[in-house]
């Protein structure tokens, strides 16, 4: 996972994995973060694997920022799109999957 | 099976060999004790997850097999068929047959078993089934065993296509022991059809407050399958305890079936827990006290605590280093420091040390097994008591000791119990009585084999060591002695060889791994009346609490066990000796041994030496030392190759010094004591 943050926007590259592995540091490193950038955009083209943790914190990082007002995007390669797919949850992130 | 599950194969060998046993115990307790809801219900519970858990890993051939032993368990625990001898030597053969199926997994989980094996579930499968069916033929009976997948696929439109909503309220605890909600949801696919999935949103935190290795996934699933209730809930085991899931079959329970197979699919209607209702059908696995409770348990690997071990014995070792320095530089503060490192350092180590500790019991229940099977294959009936089972014992210790226990007790039934007729002879019950102890002696835990058979004959014993040259008549052997011929390799006297025992290997093989575990072996046996067998064995080979004393420049540890008092020799205690190796300890003869005459260390001449009063087995001993240092958590390292021969001392540790103090092994020095006294009377 490698973060970018500079003049309010925040860029999230997930790389290969969004797994349990992933999601403390993802927090960890998120959460500063959240008082600085007005913007978010999580980079899952690349992703080759998914857990429900991952999804979840997804969701979680999604509903903070809903809260903070705070501009929220995921662009979603083939895994990401199948996992939320099969979990029926397109609806829920339709606006924020570019 | 489904390559998804792979990873998780050691969880669910773990899982299912627990299982397995809990099977065993339970079939052992209705042979003994008569039929019992509890314990049958037990039986059907561990076949039915078993089921479950390889359906979800689609391992057909376990599923297959286990669907109809739990078949004929479900008729037992319903009262349509009374269980006998017969059906529960059938059902053990059938847990053994669900071992050798998981094992076969295990080593190739993509594999197809064997004929052999194939040939052993068909041949108990047969067997089975005449139980099931009244003159049901074997092979038609074993036809239907897959009717839940051939029948629907011939028959599909005389079956009723089931609606489910599913609520699954994972528990938070599910990703830790490497669960995924995806896992199991992607399962039902492989059983049905997913109409929809609605994700509980509201159950999870936003960022700030999320624990991000913590479940809060829920999900409502309307589910359609042609598979029973139970086939959906079964699908759910492994997470049972920790998560909350209820089905309801939303669908009239519509039964048209095939002639062939009707009562077959009535008995996979019957739900594991609940009925099913007429409009609704709501088994629900709740979170039972029970379940909570084994939320409690983790199971983690043993090369993991064994590593924890480790690393602690290194970091005492380590920190007995840096007090050596506090105490070199003389700086209180540091020492005070030190001292309190080290104590939370000996929590530490107790804690860890617990984690390994485990009650022999769970072994011991292992054997009621093999005296049933030992007992039936040589026609005589034996009782099995055991006491202690709650003794706890380092986990290594019991790996180790598994197997010569095991050699012992079917020594104690094919050779010491008598058949029924012979008993009769000595006015002796028909059914012998196998006894199995354990308890706590002295930092030793102590293991007796106890039965009520023939004994040994002590003169039958000695001819046969005579004979076989490894005594010479002249020898004043004792009776102790003379049993102990029995523990020398290729002394038998079975006169005929089974395949249980009596070709003469065994009994010291079992006294070499006793030994190996610095553990000694006792025999006491009185002819016609019984023999006793008192193992004893350290309680762990890892790290003890020693007692640091000093003889010459050589450290000695004694294990702080087995340590009783210290007394000071004083020069009017010396001359009141009069050169004889013992002294009178409160009206009691102590035998003592002079540690650095006897070892040939060169010792500094003072006029104050100290005696420590050492116990093992009930016998005491005093072995003079010049100086008591005090105690020391000890970690024990073994002593090499090099120094295998040097059997008075049962391993080596490191001091802070970096010097090399050597554990004494107190049952040699007590046996030891012991036969130089003999020779000294003689």
């Amino acid at each position: 996972m490698k973060i970018f943050s500079e003049d309010g926007m925040c860029f999230v590259d997930m790389e290969h994995a969004l797994t349990i592995n992933e999601v403390s540091a993802f927090k960890k490193d998120l959460i500063p973060l959240l008082a600085t950038d007005k913007e978010f955009l999580i980079h899952c083209i690349d992703l080759k694997e998914i857990d429900s943790a991952g999804l979840q914190i997804l969701i979680s990082l999604k509903k903070q920022l809903e809260t903070e007002k705070i501009k929220f995007e995921v662009t979603a390669g083939k895994k990401l799109k199948e996992f939320i797919s099969f979990f029926m949850l397109g609806e829920y992130f339709e606006g924020d999957m570019v | 099976m489904n390559l998804d599950f792979i990873d998780m194969l050691d969880g669910y060998k773990a899982e299912n060999d627990e299982l397995l046993q809990n099977m065993e115990d339970s079939l052992m307790d209705i042979q003994e004790n008569g039929m019992d809801d509890e314990n049958i219900n037990a039986v059907f519970r561990a076949a039915h997850t078993i089921k479950g858990s390889s359906g979800m890993f689609g391992i057909d051939y376990i599923v297959d097999f286990t669907h109809i032993a739990e078949n004929l368990l479900d008729k037992i625990r319903n009262h349509k068929i009374e269980i006998n001898d017969e059906i529960i030597e059938i059902l053990l053969a059938c847990k053994d047959q669900m071992q050798t199926l998981i094992d076969f997994v295990m080593s190739d989980p993509e594999g197809t078993p064997n004929e052999e094996i194939q040939s052993t579930s068909e041949t108990l499968i047969n067997e089975l089934a005449v139980y099931l069916e009244n003159d049901t033929p074997a092979e038609k009976l074993k036809d239907n065993t897959k009717q839940v997948e051939t029948t629907k696929t011939k028959e599909k439109a005389e079956t009723t296509l089931n609606e489910y909503k599913i609520s699954i309220d994972f528990g938070t605890d599910i990703f830790d022991h490497g669960f995924d909600t995806y896992t199991f949801i992607n399962y039902l696919q492989e059983i049905g059809e997913i109409k929809n999935i609605k994700t509980d949103l509201e159950s999870i935190p936003a960022l700030a407050d999320i624990t991000p290795t913590d479940c809060y996934m829920s999900y409502i699933i309307d589910f359609h399958s042609e598979k029973d209730s139970n086939v959906v809930e079964a699908a759910f085991d492994f997470i049972k305890d920790s998560s909350t899931i209820v089905v309801e079959n939303l669908t009239k329970p519509t039964i048209v079936i095939p002639e062939v197979v009707k009562d077959e699919k009535v008995e996979e209607k019957v739900p594991l827990e609940i009925k099913q209702p007429p409009k609704k059908d709501i088994p629900k696995i709740k979170k039972t006290t029970s379940a909570v409770k084994q939320t409690n348990f983790i199971r983690i690997e043993a090369s993991k605590v064994d590593s924890l071990i480790n690393q602690i014995g290194e970091m005492v070792i380590a920190n007995a280093a840096v007090m050596q320095k506090a105490t070199d530089f003389k700086n209180s503060e540091l020492m005070e420091t030190v001292s309190t490192v080290t104590r939370m350092l000996e929590e530490v180590r107790e804690n860890a040390m617990q984690i390994r500790m485990v009650p022999i019991g769970e072994t011991f229940n292992k054997f009621k097994r093999i005296v049933h099977d030992t007992a039936n294959k040589v026609g005589k009936k034996v009782d099995l008591i055991i006491n202690g089972g709650d003794t706890e014992l380092d986990k290594t210790v019991i790996e180790k000791i598994a197997d010569p226990l095991v050699h012992l007790i079917r020594n104690s039934v094919d050779h010491g119990i008598e058949a029924p007729e012979d008993r009769k002879k000595f006015n002796k019950p028909d059914v012998g009585v196998l006894q199995l102890n354990a308890y706590h002696d002295a930092g030793s835990i102590a293991i007796e084999i106890i039965d009520d058979g023939k004994g040994l004959d002590a003169d039958l014993l000695l001819a046969k060591g005579i004979e076989k040259g490894l005594v010479s008549p002249d020898d004043n052997l004792s009776e102790k002695e003379i049993f102990d011929l029995i523990l020398q390799a290729g002394f038998s006297m079975a006169k005929k060889v089974s395949d249980i025992s009596g070709r003469g290997v065994g009994m010291d093989v079992v006294k070499r791994n006793i030994s190996d575990l610095h553990g000694s072996i006792e025999i006491d046996s009185t002819k016609s009346k019984g023999t006793k067998i008192t193992i004893r064995l350290p309680l762990t080979l890892a790290i003890i609490d020693g007692f640091l004393t000093k003889v010459g420049d050589t450290h000695i540890i004694i294990p702080l066990e087995m340590l009783v008092e210290c007394i000071e020799l004083n020069q009017t205690k010396k001359s009141q000796m009069k050169n004889n190796s013992y002294i009178n300890l409160r009206g009691k003869v102590l035998p003592l041994l002079n540690v650095g005459e006897y070892f040939n260390i060169p010792t500094n001449d003072t006029s104050r030496t100290n005696v420590i009063v050492i116990q093992y087995g009930g016998q005491k001993m005093g072995v003079i030392i010049d100086e008591l240092l005090g105690e020391l958590q000890t970690v024990i390292k073994p002593m090499g190759r090099l120094f295998k021969e040097l059997k008075y001392f049962s391993g080596s540790t490191i001091l802070g010094s970096g010097e090399v103090a050597l554990i004494m092994d107190i049952p040699i020095m007590i046996g030891m004591m012991e036969h130089k006294q003999k020779e000294h009377i003689a």
